[in-house]
C-alpha cells in the first residue's frame, strides 16, 4: 500500500464520522483568551522592536515578490544556434531568471529554420547554478552558432563566472563528454561586470545559447515536448536561468539616522459649548517653541530606484504657555530680625516669623511638551548618481504612543496641568495615523555612507484631543530630516 | 559640501536646542504703586496717609447746632451732653464780639472706644491720664471759626457715674513740629488758665440721682476732664510687633485699660518697625488694638495682656468691615 493509498483509506473511512466537542472545550478556550495581552503589549520593548522587524521584513519579502513576478513576464527571448558563432564565445554562464510561459527560446541548429516555441510549454527549470555547456566536438551540430535575435540587447546580464555543468538527458548532471549530454552553451558576457546597455553594445557583447539535446525527452519533469535527434529544431520552453529583464537587481540595505529640526502648526476647532473669546484667551496664551524629530529608519531597495523606509522616530512640539492673571495676591513668610533698645545697654533682638502678602500680576510660563513615538512606513523613488542622488517619498506613520506635559487654559480662564498621568483626559494616548511626504537629497562622503538632506511634511489625519474634549486640536508638522545613511555592505549583494 | 556639513552641524545643535528642558516659570510682579505692597516705615506718616484716614473714618458723629451769641444758649447733645454758652461769648479771631447767629459743632468721646475712633488716646506726652470725657467743640461765624470771649467761661456738663475729684480741664494740642492733620503729634496738655472740673451730683425732674463734672472750659476745640494716674507705680515699656504688611503708615496701636479709662496709643520706631510705649504700669490688664487699613482693606487686631516688664507682644491683623470694627470699639 502507497502512502496515498493509505490515506485514502483512512480518508474514506473517517471521512463522514463526527466526534462530540468535550464538555470542557470551551472552559479551554476562555481560558486561554484571558491570557491574551493588553492593548500596549507592544510598551515591552523587546516586543516592539520585533514588531518593526517583522513589519520592515514582511513588506520586503511582499515586495520582492512582486518585483518577480514583474520578470516572469519579461518579453520572450528567441535564440538562433549556429556553431559558427562568430565573435560569441561558447562558455558558461552563470543564470537566476526563469522564463516563463511567455518566454520564447527558438534554436536552429544546421541553419533549420526557426520554429516557434509552442506557448503552452511551460518549464519550470531552475537552474540556479547551473551552466550549460556548448561541447560542439560530442555533436556534429557544434557549428552551429548561438545568436539572439530579438532585442538581447536591451537586456542587462551580468556573468563574470564561466562554470560549466553538463546534464543528462534525463537531467541528470552528466560527465562531460558524455555522448547523453545536453550541453547548451549559453553566453558569455565580454563586458564583464558592466551592466549597462549602451557599454553592452559597445562591446559588442552577446550572448550564446547552445543546446545540444538528444531526441528523447530532456525530462519529463522539465521539458514536454520532444526534440528532433539532429537538433534541427528546438522548441524549448525555456527553463534557462535567464536575467531579469531590467538587468540585476539592486539588493542593498541602508540605515539611516536622522534628526530634523521641526515647525508645528496647531489647528484648533472649537465644540458647542465653547466660546470664541475662550479659544482667542487660549490661543494668546500659548506659542509654538520648537519642535524636533529624531530616529532611525532602515531602508531597502526595491528594483533600481524604488525604496522602501521603516524604523522608528521620537517626536517632541514645545509649546510655550504664558498666562497673565490680575490682582493675584501672595503670601511670603518672613523672618523678621527686630533690634530693640528698650534702655540704654539693655538691646534685645526679636525674631519675628511673620506672613507678607503683596498683590500684583502673576505670569505663569510653563513649556508644555507634546511627545510621540511613531513607525514611519515611507516608499521612495531614487535617482542620481554616484555623488548625489534625490529621492521622492512617501508614506504612513503610525503612531504608537503620544503622552503630554504642561498646562492650558480650562473653559473657566483658569489654568489646568495635564501630564503623563492626567494627560488622557484631555489628549489621546495615540493620535493615529498621519500621512508623510518628503523630498530627500543624499551626497556621498564615504565608500558606505552618505549624508542627507529631507525637507518633509507630516498631516496627521486624526484629532489629538479626547472626545470629551470641548474643542479638538490636532498638530500639523514641517521639517527638515538632517541625517546619516550607512549601507550595510554584509547585507546589500546584488542577485 | 562644506556647506552641507554646516547645515548638518546647524541642524543639530538645533535639535539639541529645542530638545533641552526648559524651565517653567512663575513670575509674581508686585504692583509699583499698591499700599499692600508700601513696607516702608517713616519718620512721620503723611497726612494722607492711610493711618490719617482712620479718625475720619472711625470719627464720632458730631452735633450741629447753631445759637445766638448775644444771649447765649444751652446746647444739648448726645449721652446728655450739655454745653452752656453765656451771653456774648465768642470773638472773632481778631478779637472783634461776634453778634447774631453762630453755627456749633460738638464732639463728644464719651468712651474709650471713642478715643480710638477720633484718635484721641489719654496721654500727655507719654504720661497716662484717665479721663472723665472729652468734648469737642467748634464754633464758627459765616463759615470763620471763632474763639471765646476773653473772662467768658463755657460750661460743659459731662455725666459720670463714678465722678473722680482729680479731674482736672486738659486742653487738645498739635505738636507744632508735626504735620497739619497728623494725629502723631496731638496730647494733652493741663490747661494753664483757670478752668477747672466740679464734679455734681444732683437729682433731675424724674427725681433720679444724676453725677457727673462740670467743666469750666476758657477755649473752644477740643476739652478733656483727666488726671494723671499714680506716677508712683512701678512701670515698664511695651513693644508690639505687626507683620511685615502693616507700617507706621497705615496702622496704629492702642492699648486700652481694662479697669480705668485710659488709652495709650503706642508710638513707631523706625528703627525697630515695631510700636511700643513707656510708663505702662505693671500688673495692669490690657487690650491692645491695632487699627490698619491698607487701601480699601480695614483690619482689625486684639489681643489681652497683663503688663509685665518688658512685654513684647504680635498681633496679627485680619481683614475687617467698617462695621465690625465700628461694633467692636463700641464695646470697649
Amino acid at each position: 500500500m502507497t502512502d496515498n493509498a493509505f490515506d485514502d483509506f483512512f480518508k474514506n473511512k473517517l471521512s463522514d464520522h463526527s466526534s462530540p466537542v468535550p464538555a470542557d472545550m470551551w472552559d479551554r478556550i476562555q481560558q486561554k483568551g484571558g491570557n491574551r495581552r493588553g492593548a500596549f503589549w507592544w510598551k515591552n520593548s523587546a516586543w516592539l522592536f520585533l514588531f518593526i522587524a517583522a513589519f520592515s521584513v514582511g513588506g520586503i519579502l511582499v515586495l520582492n515578490k512582486k518585483d518577480d513576478s514583474t520578470k516572469l513576464t519579461a518579453p520572450g527571448i528567441v535564440l538562433k544556434h549556429e556553431n559558427n558563432a562568430g565573435n560569441q564565445k561558447n562558455t558558461g554562464v552563470q543564470s537566476k531568471s526563469v522564463i516563463g510561459k511567455t518566454s520564447k527560446i527558438e534554436l536552429d541548429r544546421h541553419n533549420t529554420p526557426v520554429v516557434p516555441t509552442n506557448s503552452t510549454d511551460n518549464v519550470a527549470m531552475t537552474n540556479r547554478t547551473g551552466v550549460v555547456k556548448t561541447d560542439p566536438s560530442s555533436s556534429d551540430e557544434g557549428s552551429h552558432s548561438n545568436q539572439f535575435r530579438k532585442k538581447t540587447t536591451e537586456k542587462l546580464f551580468s556573468s563574470g563566472n564561466k562554470t560549466k555543468t553538463t546534464f543528462h538527458s534525463n537531467g541528470q548532471p552528466a560527465k562531460a563528454g558524455n555522448d547523453d549530454a545536453i550541453e547548451t552553451a549559453i553566453i558569455e558576457n565580454t563586458a564583464e561586470n558592466d551592466y549597462s546597455l549602451s557599454t553592452f553594445n559597445k562591446k559588442h557583447a552577446s550572448i550564446l545559447l547552445a543546446v545540444a539535446m538528444e531526441e528523447k525527452p530532456f525530462s519529463s519533469m522539465m521539458i514536454n515536448h520532444e526534440l528532433s535527434e539532429h537538433l534541427k529544431s528546438y522548441h524549448l520552453a525555456c527553463s534557462v536561468d535567464c536575467p531579469s529583464a531590467r538587468g540585476p537587481q539592486k539588493n542593498d540595505w541602508y540605515i539611516e539616522v536622522f534628526a530634523s529640526p521641526d515647525y508645528a502648526r496647531k489647528t484648533i476647532i472649537k465644540g458647542s459649548n465653547v466660546s470664541d473669546d475662550f479659544l482667542k484667551r487660549k490661543d494668546s496664551t500659548e506659542t509654538f517653541n520648537g519642535a524636533f524629530t529624531a530616529g532611525i529608519r532602515i531602508s531597502k531597495t526595491l528594483g533600481e530606484k524604488l525604496m522602501i523606509k521603516s524604523g522608528v522616530q521620537f517626536s517632541q512640539i514645545n509649546e510655550k504657555f504664558s498666562y497673565k492673571t490680575e490682582n493675584e495676591r501672595r503670601l511670603t513668610t518672613v523672618i523678621t530680625i527686630r533690634t530693640i533698645i528698650r534702655s540704654p545697654g539693655d538691646t534685645v533682638l526679636i525674631r519675628d516669623t511673620s506672613t507678607v502678602e503683596q498683590i500684583g500680576y502673576r505670569v505663569k510660563t510653563t513649556y508644555n511638551r507634546y511627545r510621540s513615538i511613531d513607525i514611519p512606513v515611507v516608499i521612495g523613488y531614487e535617482w542620481g548618481n554616484e555623488k548625489l542622488r534625490a529621492s521622492v517619498n512617501a508614506g504612513v506613520i503610525l503612531n504608537v504612543h503620544s503622552w503630554q506635559r504642561g498646562e492650558m487654559l480650562d473653559t473657566s480662564l483658569s489654568t489646568v496641568s495635564f501630564n503623563k498621568t492626567t494627560g488622557g483626559q484631555v489628549f489621546k494616548q495615540n493620535i493615529g495615523l498621519g500621512v508623510y511626504a518628503g523630498f530627500s537629497v543624499f551626497k556621498k562622503v564615504g565608500s558606505n555612507m552618505e549624508i542627507f538632506g529631507e525637507p518633509y511634511i507630516r498631516y496627521n489625519i486624526s484629532n489629538m484631543t479626547n472626545d470629551k474634549n470641548p474643542f479638538t486640536q490636532k498638530f500639523n508638522v514641517a521639517g527638515l530630516n538632517l541625517g546619516i545613511r550607512y549601507k550595510l555592505s554584509a547585507m546589500g549583494q546584488r542577485r | 559640501m562644506n556647506a552641507m556639513k554646516k547645515l548638518f552641524y546647524i541642524s543639530l545643535a538645533s535639535v539639541l536646542m529645542i530638545s533641552c528642558a526648559k524651565e517653567n516659570s512663575d513670575v509674581f510682579v508686585p504692583y509699583a504703586n499698591n499700599p499692600l505692597n508700601d513696607t516702608v516705615w517713616t519718620a512721620e506718616p503723611l497726612a494722607t496717609a492711610s493711618v490719617n484716614q482712620l479718625g475720619e473714618l472711625f470719627s464720632v458723629a458730631p452735633k450741629l447746632d447753631s445759637f445766638e451769641v448775644v444771649p447765649g444758649a444751652t446746647i444739648k447733645s448726645t449721652h446728655d451732653l450739655e454745653v452752656t454758652f453765656p451771653p456774648a461769648s465768642c470773638n472773632a479771631p481778631n478779637g472783634t464780639p461776634v453778634t447774631g447767629r453762630v453755627k456749633v459743632e460738638i464732639i463728644y468721646l464719651r468712651t474709650k472706644g471713642d478715643m480710638i475712633r477720633a484718635a484721641r488716646p489719654t496721654t500727655s506726652f507719654n504720661r497716662l491720664l484717665e479721663s472723665g470725657g472729652a468734648v469737642y467743640i467748634k464754633v464758627t461765624k459765616d463759615g470763620q471759626e471763632v474763639v471765646p470771649a476773653p473772662n467768658k467761661t463755657i460750661i460743659i456738663k459731662l455725666r459720670d457715674a463714678n465722678p473722680n475729684s482729680l479731674m482736672k480741664v486738659f486742653y487738645g494740642e498739635q505738636s507744632s513740629t508735626s504735620t497739619p492733620g497728623n494725629n502723631f503729634g496731638f496730647t494733652w496738655v493741663p490747661a494753664p488758665d483757670s478752668a477747672r472740673v466740679v464734679p455734681f451730683q444732683r437729682q433731675d425732674t424724674s427725681g433720679s440721682i444724676i453725677r457727673g463734672y462740670d467743666l469750666f472750659s476758657k477755649r473752644f476745640r477740643w476739652v478733656n476732664c483727666d488726671y494723671f494716674i499714680d506716677s508712683t507705680l512701678p512701670k515698664t515699656r511695651i513693644n508690639t510687633l505687626l507683620p511685615v504688611n502693616f507700617t507706621n503708615s497705615n496702622s496704629s496701636v492702642y492699648a486700652v485699660f481694662k479697669e480705668q479709662k485710659i488709652v495709650v496709643r503706642l508710638n513707631s520706631e523706625v528703627s525697630s518697625r515695631t510700636f511700643f510705649t513707656i510708663n505702662m504700669p505693671l500688673n495692669k490688664n490690657i487690650t491692645l488694638i491695632a487699627l490698619s487699613k491698607i487701601g480699601d482693606d480695614l483690619f482689625l487686631a486684639s489681643k489681652d495682656f497683663l503688663v509685665v516688664p518688658n512685654l513684647t507682644t504680635q498681633l496679627s491683623p485680619e481683614r475687617k468691615t467698617k462695621q465690625q470694627i465700628t461694633q467692636f470699639l463700641d464695646a470697649l
